[in-house]
């Protein structure tokens, strides 16, 4: 890090040259060590990306490689797609993701906006109850949830890890707070007047200046969709149906067979792809959303 | 749950109701009760269901065919002679003891150093620490296998460049342990920075200048205002990270399945293990209960201690 990036420390009304020199030492420090641990953060990455152009006799090597000696070789990449339909794993994930946050934004802001901007009998105890279920772990009916599955003859479908997601109470949660503290009631109001439907105020006033909330509900339950285990693993066994986390889990190995890295590589960044693109594309908003304590968990 | 004040209601209905009745006033609000249905429609079939059913599974013996055989509390009572999950137990804790207090102070650390004000590229450094939270745990957990590897990893390498003696990351007692903690701090300690950071930034500025006016320095402005403003939010990060640890799954799973032995079997990893290892629904459902209740248990504290130090 070259220090004449840095700016020079703002003098006090001491100023002397004694403070100026610490608090220039002090800085110094401090990018050295932020910069220190960005590379500890983006390493891994790094080797993951180049590791997917090494063959094994490039990957194992006493002294590991820190570029791909043989340039960038997409060998791995075709025997990953020999082996597995691995696009359709990673469109499985999309999939998935899209089709579960596409409900989750549908019921949880229709929902929110009720429990914001209605008055009707139950209400605050129905909200109470509902934010109360949320105190439920999921490992006390993982067990069952996953017979029930089989009894609905859902397992390879993508119908267990999108519908009973629809509605979570967190996100319900977070809507109505959102939509109980920034839309007017006169906005409301004046729809009512006009003699619009229930629904039609949603679609038309509601849903149109929620897009902030939206935003930051939406692009976090795609990014826990797109990277689910624990679900995915219980209801799909079909290659063909494997999201991309389960089907890099293939080839971790186990007692008898080594991990194959050069295929985990290659998969691991085609699957990192998508997702970082969407985070990227809203970044901004969802790390302010969380910053906010929008996000509790 | 912070209870915030609920919304004014939108209409105080001009026209009176003509004594229509409780039914009446229902239906007069079919709509609004169409619209939050889903998530009690929901929750009924995929939440209670199976909530009950687990309880009945709790008391009885099922391998997933044949009829269910009643068992009374035998199912928590081998639970609580079951070695595993006493083993499981022991490493939550002591995964607990590691990770929470090291993962609340590395991420104060970083939100004060990200929050200087006039600090060039905190955005960027922001979002570098933030990239792995986003990341599957698969492919960190991928990424970390190689890097520990005994023989050809990065990290032994490295020691080895150092002149030290290499060490076994996923295949020594402790050491896998260790792994595992890495892991996590590497993936979760930027999205606790971000929470930390939101609660720096809602600090009032005046409480800063007031403390600057008495002439305290840079050092007692941390220890007597920084930190006690924070506990709060250090308190909830500590518990969101204990939650963590008691659901860590795929972290185990992936890299070193609950091994060396049993080093690093978590309680959700021996659950599936019971569960769809073994198919001993019955045993599951009822250890299922029992990390639920170590759940709300924790959570419980959170208010408990949140509440008093709100007054």
């Amino acid at each position: 890090m070259p220090t004449s990036a840095l700016k020079p420390a703002r003098s006090r009304t001491t100023g002397s040259l004694h403070y100026r020199l610490r608090s220039l030492l002090v800085r110094t420090l401090v990018y050295a060590l932020l910069v220190l641990f960005a590379i500890i953060f983006l390493f891994p990455f790094y080797t993951m990306f180049v590791g997917s152009f090494m063959r094994n006799e490039q990957l194992f090597t006493f002294t590991p490689n820190i570029w791909p000696k043989d340039g960038f070789q997409l060998q791995n990449y075709r025997d990953l797609f020999a082996e597995l339909p691995f696009g359709r794993n990673v469109l499985n994930s999309l999939i998935l993701a899209t089709g579960q946050t596409v409900g989750v934004l549908f019921f949880c802001s229709l929902a929110g906006f009720t429990f914001a901007k209605r008055r009707f009998p139950g209400r605050d105890a129905l909200f109470l109850l509902m934010l109360s279920t949320m105190m439920l772990p999921y490992q006390s009916t993982l067990i069952p949830w996953f017979l029930l599955m089989v009894k609905l003859h859902w397992l390879n479908t993508f119908l267990p890890l999108w519908i009973p997601w629809f509605a979570p109470a967190f996100g319900i949660f977070l809507m109505r707070q959102f939509i109980a503290a920034s839309v007017p009631d006169d906005l409301v109001e004046a729809a009512v007047m006009d003699g619009a439907s229930l629904f039609g105020i949603y679609w038309r006033v509601i849903l149109p200046v929620s897009t902030p909330a939206l935003t930051v509900l939406g692009i976090l339950n795609f990014m826990n969709a797109y990277n689910d285990f624990l679900y995915s693993l219980l209801v799909l066994s079909k290659t063909h149906m494997y999201t991309a986390p389960l089907a890099l889990a293939l080839f971790r190995g186990s007692q008898i067979t080594a991990p194959r890295y050069t295929l985990m590589f290659a998969g691991s960044v085609l699957a990192t792809l998508p997702l970082l693109v969407v985070f990227f594309l809203f970044q901004k908003r969802l790390m302010e959303g969380i910053m906010s304590g929008a996000i509790k968990g | 749950m912070q209870q915030a004040p609920l919304a004014l209601p939108l209409r105080r209905d001009a026209a009176p109701a003509k004594s229509r009745g409780l039914l009446g006033e229902l239906w007069r609000h079919r709509m609004e009760y169409l619209f939050i249905s889903p998530f009690f429609v929901l929750f009924a079939i995929f939440g209670a269901y199976p909530l009950g059913w687990a309880l009945i599974l709790s008391f009885s013996q099922w391998r997933g065919f044949g009829p269910m055989q009643w068992v009374g509390l035998d199912n928590y009572r081998a639970m609580l002679k079951d070695i595993y999950i006493a083993k499981a137990l022991l490493n939550t804790l002591i995964f607990t003891a590691i990770l929470v207090p090291t993962g609340v102070l590395l991420a104060l650390f970083f939100a004060v150093v990200l929050n200087i004000k006039d600090l060039r590229a905190r955005g960027v450094f922001r979002t570098i620490y933030f990239l792995p939270y986003i990341t599957s745990t698969v492919i960190v957990a991928i990424v970390f296998q190689q890097f520990l590897d005994d023989t050809y990893g990065w990290l032994n390498g490295f020691l080895r460049l150092l002149g030290l003696s290499p060490v076994p990351w996923l295949r020594g007692e402790g050491w896998a342990k260790l792994s595992i903690v890495m892991l996590a701090h590497w993936q979760g300690v930027g999205y606790n920075t971000l929470i930390m950071l939101g609660g720096l930034q809602g600090i009032e500025p005046e409480v800063y200048e007031a403390a600057k006016m008495d002439g305290a320095s840079s050092w007692q402005t941390f220890w007597r205002i920084t930190l006690p403003l924070m506990r709060p939010i250090m308190l909830f990060v500590s518990i969101l990270g204990t939650i963590g640890v008691l659901n860590m799954f795929a972290q185990p799973y992936m890299l070193t399945k609950g091994g060396p032995g049993t080093d690093t079997l978590t309680l959700t990893l021996r659950l599936y293990n019971l569960g769809f290892g073994q198919t001993r629904y019955g045993d599951a459902a009822a250890f299922g209960f029992l990390i639920s209740f170590l759940v709300i248990a924790v959570s419980f504290l959170q208010l408990r201690f949140l509440r008093s130090w709100r007054q």
